[in-house]
C-alpha cells in the first residue's frame, strides 16, 4: 500500500466510510436484540407446546388403561371375591357399602390374580372405575377359542355312550325322526319316545364312521322310534327318505338333545358351542351346492338362540364336514342362565342345487360356559 | 508536522465511532428493553395457557356412586402431584357450597373460602370470566390431597341432593398467577 493512500484514509472521505460502519454496528445489534426475544419467544412456546401434548398422552395413555380394567366382582358365602379379569394389573382403592365409602388397604391384582374382601356393594380401582360386587358376573369371558379338533373331543367332550338315558331326536319337515349311534361296535338308537337303547340290529347305514376319522358319529334315522328300528320294519334307513334325496329346495334338520345340559350355577355369563356336522352326498353326476344356515337354541327356564358361524371342508366328493361354533353372551343380553337343565336345539336350515343327500350327521357338540356342563352320562 | 496532524485526525475518527456504537448499544438495549416486557407477557400467557391446559388434560371427574340423597364425584390427577383444587357448587346460576362434603377427609364440611380474585371459566375451550358469580370456593382438605391426589389416587366429594333445586354443575378450579381457573366439570344433573 502506498503512503498515499495510507493517509487517505484520515481525510474526511475516509471518516464518512467509518460512520456508515458503525450504522451497520448498530444495526447488527438491533438485529441481534430482535433475534434474542424471538428466541426468548419461541423456545418457551416450543417448551410449553410440548408439555401440553405431555400432558395430553398421559391422559390418553391412561383412559386406555381404564377401559382394559375388568374386574370380576362375586358375593360368595358373605364375602366379595374380586377377580381381575383384564389384561392390565389392577389396583382396588376402596370400596361402597350401605351407601359408605370403605377406604381399603392398596389391594393390588395382577391379570388373572383373586382375592376375597369383606362383602361390599361396589369397589373402586385407583382409575376411577367402579364395578359392583353383584351374584352375577359382571365382565364376559370367552373360556375357550378355536374350533375343536375331534382328536381334541375325544378327550374331553364327544357324544359316546351317552345316549343312554337321553331322548335326542330330529325334526325334519315337522316328521319327527331318530338318531343311532355306534358305540364299542354297538347300536344305539334314541328317539323322541325311547331313550337311547341299543338295537338288535345293525341298522342299514353301515358306516358309523362317515369320515374315517376314528370318531363315530350320530346319524340322522327316518324312524320316529327306535322299535322300529330294532325290528327292521318301515324306512329307517337314511337312502330311503325323500326329505334327504333331493334337497332342491329348503330342507329344515333340527336335532333336539333333551335335557343335554346342566347349568350348575346362575353366574353363566358367556356360553360358546362348537359342533361339527357332516354331510355325505351320492358320488358322481354334476357338481352339487349346498349351504347351511344353523342356529343353535338353548331351551330351559329361559329360550336363547343364536345363529352360528360356519366353515364347510370338503374332504372328499362324497362328504362335507361343516365345522361351526357360536358364542351366546348370556349376561350381555340381560339374561340368567338359572340352574337346571336345558335342551340343546342344533337347526340347521339346508338349500341347495341337484343336491342328494346320503346322511346328516353329528360328530361332536362342546359346550363351554362357566358352571356349563353336559349332563351326565354325556361326559362319561 | 504532518504526522502528528494525521494522528489526531484518527484520534477524533475513533471518538465518534466509539460514541456510535455506544449509541448503538444504548439503543439496542434501550429497543430490547422496550421489547422485553412484551415478550414475557406473551411467554406468561402461553404458559399459563399451556398449564391450565395441560391440567384439564391431567384431571379425570368421574360419578362414583349415587343413591336417593347425595351423588358422589370421584377426582384424580392422572399425574400424581400435589395440586390444590378448589370446588364451587353451582347451582340454577348461583354458588351453593353448603352441599360439598368430603366423606374420607377428617374434615367432612369444611368452610368455603371468600374468593378476592378474578375467576375464569372454561367457554368453549378458552378462559372467560366466569358468568356466574363465584364468590366462593371450597379448597379440598390437605389429607385429600396428600392421601389421593398427590399419590394419583382418586379422591372423593359428595354432593347433597337436597342442595340440588336448579340445573347443577360442581366445577374444579386452580389457582394460577393469584387468579382462579376453572380446569373441570360435571354436571351433576345429567
Amino acid at each position: 500500500m502506498k503512503l498515499e493512500e495510507l493517509t487517505s484514509m484520515s481525510k474526511p472521505n475516509g471518516g464518512r466510510r467509518m460512520r456508515g460502519q458503525s450504522e451497520v454496528i448498530g444495526g447488527v445489534i438491533v438485529l441481534t436484540a430482535l433475534i434474542i426475544a424471538m428466541g426468548l419467544v419461541f423456545t418457551n412456546l416450543g417448551k410449553l407446546s410440548s408439555s401440553s401434548i405431555t400432558g395430553i398422552s398421559m391422559r390418553a395413555a391412561f383412559e386406555t388403561e381404564k377401559s382394559f380394567e375388568k374386574i370380576q366382582a362375586t358375593r360368595t358365602s358373605g364375602q366379595c371375591s374380586v377377580k381381575n379379569t383384564g389384561n392390565t394389573p389392577v389396583t382396588i382403592i376402596r370400596a361402597w357399602s350401605n351407601s359408605q365409602p370403605i377406604n381399603l388397604s392398596k389391594i393390588t391384582l395382577n391379570p388373572g390374580e383373586s382375592q376375597s374382601i369383606p362383602l361390599v356393594d361396589f369397589i373402586v380401582t385407583s382409575r376411577g372405575n367402579v364395578f359392583p360386587c353383584t351374584t352375577q358376573q359382571q365382565t364376559i369371558n370367552i373360556n375357550a377359542t378355536g374350533p375343536f379338533t375331534s382328536e381334541q373331543v375325544l378327550n374331553s367332550t364327544r357324544i359316546k355312550n351317552g345316549l343312554e338315558n337321553q331322548y335326542v331326536y330330529a325334526n325334519i319337515s315337522s316328521s319327527t325322526y331318530a338318531v343311532v349311534y355306534n358305540y364299542t361296535n354297538k347300536w344305539y338308537c334314541s328317539s323322541l319316545v325311547d331313550k337311547a337303547i341299543p338295537l338288535n340290529v345293525t341298522p342299514s347305514i353301515a358306516d358309523s364312521d362317515a369320515d374315517d376319522n376314528s370318531v363315530n358319529e350320530l346319524v340322522v334315522v327316518n324312524a320316529n322310534k327306535c322299535s322300529s328300528v330294532n325290528s327292521g320294519t318301515g324306512p329307517w334307513g337314511d337312502n330311503n327318505d325323500n326329505n334327504f334325496k333331493n334337497a332342491t329346495v329348503k330342507l329344515v334338520l333340527k336335532l333336539v338333545l333333551k335335557n343335554v345340559i346342566d347349568v350348575t350355577t346362575n353366574e353363566t355369563d358367556t356360553l360358546t358351542i362348537y359342533f361339527k356336522l357332516i354331510v355325505t352326498t351320492e358320488k358322481g353326476g354334476e357338481s352339487q351346492q349346498l349351504s347351511v344356515y344353523p342356529v343353535i337354541t338353548l331351551n330351559g327356564t329361559i329360550v336363547i338362540s343364536s345363529p352360528a358361524t360356519t366353515t364347510a371342508v370338503g374332504a372328499r366328493q362324497d362328504l362335507v364336514n361343516i365345522f361351526g361354533s357360536t358364542v351366546i353372551p348370556v349376561k350381555a343380553f340381560g339374561l340368567n342362565l338359572t340352574t337346571g337343565t336345558y335342551d340343546l336345539i342344533l337347526e340347521f336350515t339346508m338349500s341347495g342345487q341337484s343336491i342328494k343327500i346320503n346322511s346328516i350327521r353329528l360328530e361332536y357338540i362342546a359346550v363351554v360356559g362357566n358352571g356349563v356342563v353336559f349332563s351326565t352320562p354325556w361326559t362319561k | 508536522m504532518r504526522v502528528k496532524k494525521g494522528f489526531l485526525t484518527g484520534q477524533a475518527d475513533l471518538l465518534s465511532v466509539m460514541i456510535l456504537i455506544a449509541t448503538t448499544i444504548v439503543v439496542g438495549v434501550g429497543f430490547l428493553g422496550l421489547l422485553y416486557p412484551s415478550v414475557m407477557d406473551l411467554v406468561s400467557r402461553s404458559e399459563l395457557r399451556s398449564t391450565l391446559y395441560n391440567e384439564q388434560s391431567l384431571l379425570v371427574l368421574y360419578r362414583e356412586y349415587e343413591n336417593d340423597t347425595q351423588v358422589c364425584i370421584g377426582f384424580l390427577r392422572v399425574e400424581p402431584g400435589f395440586v390444590a383444587y378448589a370446588l364451587a357448587l353451582v347451582v340454577g346460576g348461583q354458588v351453593n357450597n353448603s352441599a360439598i362434603s368430603f366423606p374420607l377427609s377428617s374434615v367432612t364440611s369444611p368452610g368455603d373460602s371468600v374468593v378476592y380474585t378474578k375467576t375464569y371459566c372454561l367457554i368453549n375451550g378458552d378462559y372467560y370470566p366466569c358468568v356466574e358469580r363465584i364468590n366462593r370456593v371450597v379448597y379440598v382438605p390437605y389429607d385429600i390431597l396428600d392421601n389421593y391426589i398427590a399419590k394419583g389416587y382418586p379422591g372423593l366429594t359428595c354432593i347433597s341432593k337436597s342442595a340440588l333445586t336448579g340445573e347443577a354443575s360442581l366445577r374444579v378450579f386452580i389457582v394460577a398467577k393469584g387468579d382462579l381457573y376453572e380446569v373441570g366439570r360435571v354436571d351433576i344433573n345429567e
